[in-house]
């Protein structure tokens, strides 16, 4: 009994999550919304749109929206023209 | 019938004797009308080389004035240009590049009052402009005319562009909905950027318009091209259109140009890529 807790909590430890961010592998160590993890990644919501899987995502849904194994992430900054 | 004046030849004959240019893709590129937005960063060398190349009639608008600060990377104008307009400092510079094209001056900031009128002349719209409230009107200007835009931009060490083909893929609001919010976006000044950047955006711009106006190539439509010059590394990103997109979506929502309200320049101090 206490060897099956044990093995839970082991399994309960190790979600790793491989995702591809900005066309590079990354391997994240527990559950993140997208929200979560531009603010991990200093990325404020309001100047960027991020593209999942090959579809922008409404800025309603980065809240909502987890990461999942596999899953391809772009985040697309805004940017000026240099004056 | 192709005519060409022997000085033209000489001065396009690297250009004709590529094969998938010849003397009629010249002709075609002599016969172009191209309006840059900006005369700055990206501006300088997009005019520059377009000029360069022969675009026939280049369309420069600018209601800006040269600073010290600018000649770190708008390459059009000079140290002894300071104080004077971005515009007429830039037609100074590629009238003598090539005396050969029209060079139509607008001394003016581009909005939704003036737009329609000024795009109609032209083939293509290069985007050199760091005011997103330009952009975005541009952007919905060209995807209510039917024009091709070509959308470039630069921050600290990044940059990107894609082309946008009305109808033939996403405008530059199925990708930005809309403007950032008003505060979000602090002066350029802060932001900062390696001045070089304009040059490898700008480029692979007038590239594009090059392609376009010869009708060679793949365009980057649906591709949003991402560069990061530390890495330097470029990337592509496929883009679709969106079928919610206010200007050429399902249902538009944008059936008049608006202005925004909005600071000019880019962006706050952020990682853009890793
Ligand atoms: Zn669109």
């Amino acid at each position: 009994m206490q060897q099956l807790i044990w093995s839970q909590r082991i399994i309960e430890r190790v979600i790793i999550v491989e995702i591809t961010f900005n066309g590079e592998k990354e391997i994240l160590d527990k559950e993140y919304s997208v929200l979560g993890f531009l603010s991990k990644n200093e990325l404020s919501p309001d100047i960027v749109t991020v593209s999942l899987n090959g579809a922008i995502l409404p800025k309603e849904d980065f809240e909502t929206t987890l990461l999942k194994e596999g899953d391809s992430l772009d985040v697309l900054m805004f940017m000026g023209g240099g004056r | 019938m192709l005519s060409f004046t022997e000085e033209q030849i000489i001065r396009y004959s690297r250009h004709i004797i590529l094969p998938e240019v010849g003397g009629e893709g010249q002709k075609k590129i002599n016969e172009g009308k191209v309006l840059v937005i900006g005369t700055g960063g990206l501006g300088s060398p997009v005019a520059f080389y377009l000029a360069a190349a022969g675009v026939g009639t280049l369309g420069i608008i600018d209601d800006d004035v040269v600073d010290l600060s600018n000649l770190q990377r708008q390459i059009l104008h000079s140290t002894k240009d300071i104080g004077r307009p971005k515009v007429e400092s830039a037609e100074e510079k590629l009238k003598a590049l090539n005396p050969d094209i029209d060079v139509v001056v607008y001394r003016e900031r581009l909005t939704s009052r003036n737009m329609m009128e000024i795009i109609s002349g032209y083939d293509v719209i290069v985007d050199g402009t760091d005011n997103f409230s330009t952009r975005f009107v541009t952007n919905d200007a060209c995807v209510m005319a039917g024009k091709p835009f070509v959308h470039g931009g630069i921050l600290k060490f990044s940059g990107q562009a894609m082309t946008i083909v009305p109808g033939e893929g996403p405008c530059f609001r199925c990708i930005f909905k809309e403007p950032p919010q008003q505060g979000s976006v602090p002066s350029c000044s802060q932001a900062g950027v390696l001045g070089v950047l304009a040059g490898t955006i700008g480029v692979i711009q007038a590239t594009e318009v090059l392609k376009y106006l010869l009708g060679k190539g793949e365009l980057l439509v649906g591709r949003l091209l991402t560069y990061d010059a530390l890495a330097m590394k470029f990337r592509e990103v496929q883009v679709k259109k969106n079928p919610s997109c206010p200007i050429c979506g399902e249902n538009p929502t944008i059936t008049e140009l608006v202005d925004y309200e909005l600071p000019a320049c880019s962006i706050q101090d952020n990682k853009p890529f890793k």
